[in-house]
């Protein structure tokens, strides 16, 4: 099996268009995690088109889109859990207690997080720089620069021998 | 690759379950001190409701009612909670428990029951939000400790609609029934006075449309206290209820 990877394009080599839709990935989900607040779903459907309009692209800003949208799912989920467990508090009265404050919190550091590491990876991708977040760097890197079995390229059309 | 892919997945999930435990269980805010807070609010909002609704603490000596429910209160005691019963000269036929441990019997409930132990349920039920801490949030978010503490006479009739509008869920409404169950027959009367009582209710029910509403599942609630069988209670009181009902 070939574990090898492309070849990761350089600054140089990257026209401006490029580095701008990779920025706009980053910019974009803020857009739609802004808009998809009360139910954080709207926003990941999204994340997901933008993804799949972009993903013929470049790899530089596949890897771009794909590494905001899955940054952008675990956040997603944990937004979508406070919503759901803020209202049920309203529902069925349940106790203000210290495990939902603290979730509260660690969630609000999870959107601080994420708005900080995307507005620095926004910069860098205009810039026409690479910058792995931990874990959605590596695993959107792995997806989108490794050469797959299936894709190498078969040679239908050969010189004479 | 994939390791490390897995290794940083580990790291990230290590970090946000670590601090989500953390701060459960090191809460940044004390959770006695806000306890603290709380009661010493409390029994400023005890105080404000008492001045506003101008509540009759039973015990007193002064008036037939007062004394009938002072010795419904000390038949109705809980070894866990020392509450206070209050008396109010309101027509609406309510009864209410209240932030502090306050239970509140309108004139209007009264006049409504035909004996002592149908009183006693109500007085348990009530008994019951107090004791499974239904009370202490419903009033404060409707109505804001703040603005209650604020309140001159003229808010008096807010805080009257407020109370009378606040409803506990039905699971909780569920709850303070059974705890009720438990009490009358602890005491040796029938749960059946309730669902005597509620029947009555139920059927007048174009005049009692608060009461009913903030009580939902009537019919349900009914059925639970008919599955005990009428028994007339062999508590004696030293008061004749006709003649304390008469008195209001």
């Amino acid at each position: 099996m070939n574990t090898d990877y492309y070849p990761i394009q350089q600054p140089e080599d990257l026209p401006a268009r490029e580095r701008e839709d990779a920025m706009g990935a980053y910019f974009m989900m803020f857009a739609s995690l802004a808009a998809g607040l009360p139910l954080p779903v709207i926003n990941l459907i999204a994340a997901i088109i933008y993804y799949h309009v972009n993903k013929h692209k470049s790899r530089f800003v596949r890897f771009h889109s794909l590494q905001s949208l899955l940054s952008q799912l675990p956040v997603s989920l944990l937004n979508a859990g406070l919503v759901v467990w803020a209202i049920s508090f309203f529902k069925y009265d349940f106790n203000f207690d210290n495990t939902f404050l603290s979730y509260l919190i660690v969630v609000i550091l999870a959107n601080l997080l994420y708005l900080g590491f995307s507005i620095a990876a926004a910069i860098k991708a205009r810039q026409g720089l690479m910058y792995y977040f931990i874990f959605f760097g590596k695993l959107s890197y792995e997806i989108v620069y490794k050469v797959k079995e299936e894709e190498e390229q078969i040679y239908r059309n050969n010189p004479p021998i | 690759m994939k390791k490390r892919i897995w290794r940083d997945f580990l790291i990230l999930l290590v970090i946000f379950l670590g601090a989500w435990i953390f701060l459960t269980y090191y809460p940044i805010v004390d959770s006695e001190v806000v306890k603290e807070s709380y009661n010493e609010r409390e029994t400023e909002i005890k105080e404000k409701l008492i001045e506003l609704l101008e509540f009759e603490q039973a015990d007193s000596d002064t008036t037939q009612i007062l004394r009938a429910l002072g010795e419904l209160k000390h038949l109705v005691s809980d070894k866990d909670i020392n509450y206070d019963l209050y008396f109010s000269d309101s027509k609406d036929i309510n009864a209410y428990a209240l932030p502090g441990n306050m239970i509140v019997i309108n004139r209007g409930i009264i006049l409504e029951c035909d004996s002592p132990e149908e009183l006693i349920g109500i007085i348990a039920h009530e008994l019951g939000h107090l004791k499974l801490n239904h009370h202490t949030d419903q009033l404060l978010t409707t109505l804001g400790i703040e603005l209650l503490l604020a309140g001159n006479s003229s808010t008096a009739g807010e805080v009257t609609k407020v109370l009378t509008q606040s409803t506990f869920s039905r699971d909780m409404e569920a709850e303070a029934d059974d705890f009720a169950v438990k009490k009358l027959q602890e005491l040796g009367i029938s749960p059946n006075y309730l669902a005597k009582l509620f029947k009555k209710l139920y059927t007048k029910s174009d005049l009692v449309p608060e009461f009913l509403n903030s009580h939902p599942d009537m019919n349900k609630r009914i059925s639970k206290f008919s599955k005990y069988p009428f028994e007339e209670s062999k508590l004696e009181f030293t008061f004749d209820w006709l003649k304390v009902k008469n008195s209001l």
